[in-house]
């Protein structure tokens, strides 16, 4: 296992950790207010400082991490669930049913990603369940782009037409010889993603589009803390360090996965 | 070749149409009427609220709607802002140019910055200079681009006083370089990783291997032989990076404050002005299109086994 | 004087692993030699040895006429190759920067070898592409390599090679992708030239036949050893080692009636 990998796990797992245990705290509210303490810089009641309407950064922080852990992760979750198998069925049978996926997916990337998820905010509104929708339905065809090249790689292969010949039904030659040989690029793909949709739920939230106020993410984090950041610039530094920490754990794995798993793109 | 990017430029024409199609059907969907937005924080009596969805034509049926619109798109009428009544069309024709100058300038800096920056990873390949570049890019693979734009402002503009905070301010150069930098740094972060890729392979090949035998110079040989057959993989990802920062525009046009049409996305998301949302993303979908088709036809310019083999089969 | 003299080269990959083991060779000046031997015995290593571009590290002593080649500096090495020390790889499809034509590549090597300015070395270069068969050169200057066939990369690579007038020419494997017939002729412009040119020849192959038309030397390779070696009629003919006659029993004759 390569430093980068485990470097990514060491992160992703202290962040989860961090976020699971914060609930576990009575005192921890991300929403309550230190009438005593607005924009206080560092200190020992408030590690990282508290914002504008005197909430605690660090417990706002590690809540905002579960959003964005629990959006990113059943998001790419559910690109998966829809991208993968309308891939292989596409790749798979080819003819029309591949002509119809295929138009389909150009169509979905003929819109770039963020404009895309911004356009869609306005019809669904703010929330997180919106997100997820939004996230779900704007990533699956890069993962059923993947899938079907993969599969029409493998199905091409001279075994795998032998397979066939002999009868073999479609679902045994997929278990046994496509998704074999595709998983590993579609897991890299989908590890990077989840990296993609963390930065992609920060956009929408500062911009207002994804989690509505006052609930925990860093996006709004950022939003509020840029009406104060010229004199509190912790209140931007710290959720700003988690986004990339997040984002950065989870790209340092999907590298680590393709190096140990012999992907070439 | 021509051929070619006829055939290439008729196609994206069906897929368009799918975005228009779908765009449409799904902002059929947005909650509250429209026809409001028109009268602000005013209560509409029955008779005008019912005048305005008239004029809108919003009591038609969707199929109406979306064939009329397509017919005005096929002569280059967008509709009409719900919420300013001015047409979508010079609503873009407003605030594209100054988007497009910040991508354009964006775009060089990402040029400047990754190109070298990956070339010198990659003779320095295992060196400190290829793992110093390495961290860098990774943090900035790994930042939302209007962080990278608070940061600067912050910086720059706030405590430095080098570089204005934002706005267009006289339309000057200056104006330009913060928004522009901040997207092209992000966008160079992938770059460079890729142009160190690209080079690393052709440093490897045997015409590489050849021009060293020859005895020609490092820098001709890095520069002349090796770049020059790296630039198809580096120009794709040029291309796909427009998308890239089509999405980044939204947010550092927002962040600062720039007159251009992320920005003004931005307002008309808030407003749920329909017409100004579809035209918007529409455009920038098509621009997106376009740059990539543009990017095809560079690569056979770079590369002549892709220019000249459409054109002609040659004698052996 | 010798023009090349090695004694127990020893060259060991990236990871340690011994590739050559204590190969001697000499090419007297004006001499040709054959370095035969099967694929992966050692015969591209050392000639990237004496180039000075193994990357790998390398033990023994290597003498060009009289330089010690194992002490040059980098930058001394890059004033001899392409000069006086030629290499003409293996494979001449691939050792062609695709994105470059014919005569840019020529000029290349004239302008930073010969010193020639752009326009000169353009108008060398065309007419070298004459010399080796690629006419009209003028016309053949503007081609890219994925437009020429297998013999006519091989002629572009030998008009490199010779342009700058080489002492000592390290070809490898020449002419192995090309058909007996375009081969045929190829090497007799090799003879030619190297009749006009006077540099010594150092020849990688595996093609028995080649080494008879060209050397009057063979060394033989076997997994990184030199086994056998002297001047061709002897070693062809009473062959000291197993493997040798083994090699020759097995070789190829070039074309039909110049079999062993």
């Amino acid at each position: 296992m390569s430093n980068t990998l485990k470097l990514g796990i060491l992160i992703i797992g202290l962040l989860i950790l961090a976020a699971v245990l914060v609930g576990l705290f009575d005192g921890a509210d991300p929403v309550a207010q230190d009438q005593q303490a607005f924009l206080e810089a560092p200190s020992a009641d408030h590690w990282l400082g508290t914002d504008r309407l005197g909430r605690d950064i660090l417990v706002r922080l590690l809540f905002a991490g579960r959003t964005s852990l629990t959006v990113s992760l059943t998001a790419v979750t559910a690109m998966v669930l829809i991208g993968l198998p309308l891939g292989l069925v596409a790749g798979y049978f080819g003819g029309w049913v591949d002509n119809v996926v295929s138009r389909l997916i150009d169509i979905f990337l003929a819109f770039p990603f963020i404009l895309g998820a911004v356009a869609l905010m306005a019809v669904f509104g703010p929330g997180l369940w919106n997100i997820f929708l939004v996230m779900a339905l704007l990533g699956w065809p890069q993962i059923a782009r993947l899938a079907r090249a993969g599969v029409i790689d493998e199905v091409t292969k001279d075994y795998v037409a032998a397979v066939k010949v002999a009868g073999a039904t479609p679902w045994y030659v997929m278990r046994r010889h496509v998704l074999p040989g595709i998983s590993g690029p579609v897991i890299v793909f989908a590890v990077m993603g989840v990296g993609t949709v963390i930065l992609a739920e920060a956009t929408l939230s500062f911009l207002g589009f994804g989690m509505p106020a006052p609930q925990p993410s860093w996006g709004l984090m950022i939003s509020d803390a840029r009406l104060v950041y010229a004199t509190a610039p912790w209140a931007l530094i710290a959720p700003g360090v988690a986004i990339i920490l997040a984002c950065l754990g989870f790209n340092l794995i999907g590298e680590g996965l393709r190096d140990l798993l012999d992907i070439h793109e | 070749m021509l051929g070619y990017f006829w055939r290439r430029l008729l196609w994206t024409m069906p897929v368009l149409l799918g975005v228009t199609v779908l765009l449409f059907l799904l902002l059929q969907v947005i909650p509250g009427d429209p026809a409001l937005s028109r009268f602000g924080d005013r209560l509409p009596s029955e008779q005008s609220l019912r005048n305005v969805q008239e004029q809108l034509r919003l009591t038609e049926s969707v199929y109406t709607q979306f064939t009329s619109y397509l017919g005005g798109l096929i002569r280059g009428d967008l509709g009409t802002s719900y919420v300013t009544g001015e047409p979508v069309r010079e609503i873009i024709a407003r605030t594209l140019p100054p988007s497009l100058r910040l991508a354009f300038l964006a775009i060089v800096i990402e040029l400047l910055i990754a190109v070298p920056a990956g070339v010198l990873a990659a003779i320095k390949r295992d060196t400190w200079i290829d793992r110093f570049s390495f961290v860098i890019a990774a943090i900035l693979v790994a930042m939302p681009v209007f962080l990278l734009g608070l940061l600067f402002q912050l910086f720059f503009a706030i405590r430095l006083h080098w570089l204005p905070v934002g706005g267009l301010g006289d339309g000057s150069f200056i104006y330009h370089l913060m928004p522009a930098a901040v997207m092209g740094l992000i966008a160079a972060a992938y770059l460079s990783r890729v142009t160190q890729s690209a080079m690393l392979e052709v440093l490897d090949s045997d015409y590489v291997l050849a021009a060293r035998a020859d005895g020609l110079p490092a820098g001709r040989i890095v520069f002349h032989y090796a770049l020059r057959n790296a630039w198809p993989p580096i120009l794709a990802l040029v291309g796909l990076h427009f998308g890239l920062l089509i999405g980044s525009a939204i947010a550092t046009e927002y962040v600062f404050d720039w007159p251009g049409l992320g920005h003004r996305l931005y307002i008309a998301v808030g407003q749920r002005d329909r017409p100004l949302i579809i035209g918007a993303t529409l455009t920038l979908s098509f621009l997106f299109v376009l740059v990539n088709l543009g990017v095809d036809l560079i690569q056979g310019l770079i590369n002549p086994k892709v220019r000249l083999s459409r054109r002609s089969e040659i004698d052996v | 004087m010798s023009d090349l003299a090695l004694k127990e080269i020893t060259l060991r990959g990236a990871g340690g692993q011994v590739i050559v083991d204590q190969a001697d060779l000499v090419v007297e000046s004006g001499e040709s030699v054959a370095l035969i031997g099967e694929s992966g015995a050692g015969k591209t290593s050392l000639a990237l040895a004496i180039m000075g571009l193994w990357p790998g590290t390398s033990e023994g002593a290597m003498l060009f006429r009289d330089r010690r080649l194992d002490s040059t500096s980098e930058a001394d090495y890059r004033a001899l190759r392409g000069r006086e020390l030629v290499y003409m790889p293996q494979d001449p499809a691939a050792a062609l920067s695709p994105t470059m034509t014919v005569g840019a590549a020529l000029s290349d090597v004239l302008r930073f070898r010969a010193g020639l300015n752009r326009t000169a070395a353009r108008e060398s270069a065309i007419s070298w592409l004459d010399r080796v068969g690629l006419s009209p050169g003028r016309e053949m200057a503007g081609r890219y390599p994925y437009q020429l066939s297998g013999g006519m990369a091989q002629r572009v690579l030998m008009a490199k090679a010779l342009a700058c007038e080489p002492q000592l020419l390290i070809a490898d494997e020449p002419f192995s992708s090309l058909d007996p017939d375009t081969a045929f002729d190829q090497i007799a412009l090799l003879q030619e030239l190297q009749v006009e040119g006077r540099f010594s020849l150092l020849l990688i192959t595996h093609d028995l036949g080649l080494a008879r038309r060209l050397a009057t030397k063979v060394v033989v390779m076997r997994s990184g050893r030199v086994v056998e070696s002297g001047p061709l009629a002897a070693v062809f003919n009473q062959p000291k080692e197993q493997y040798t006659a083994e090699l020759i029993a097995a070789g190829l004759p070039l074309s039909p009636g110049e079999g062993v």
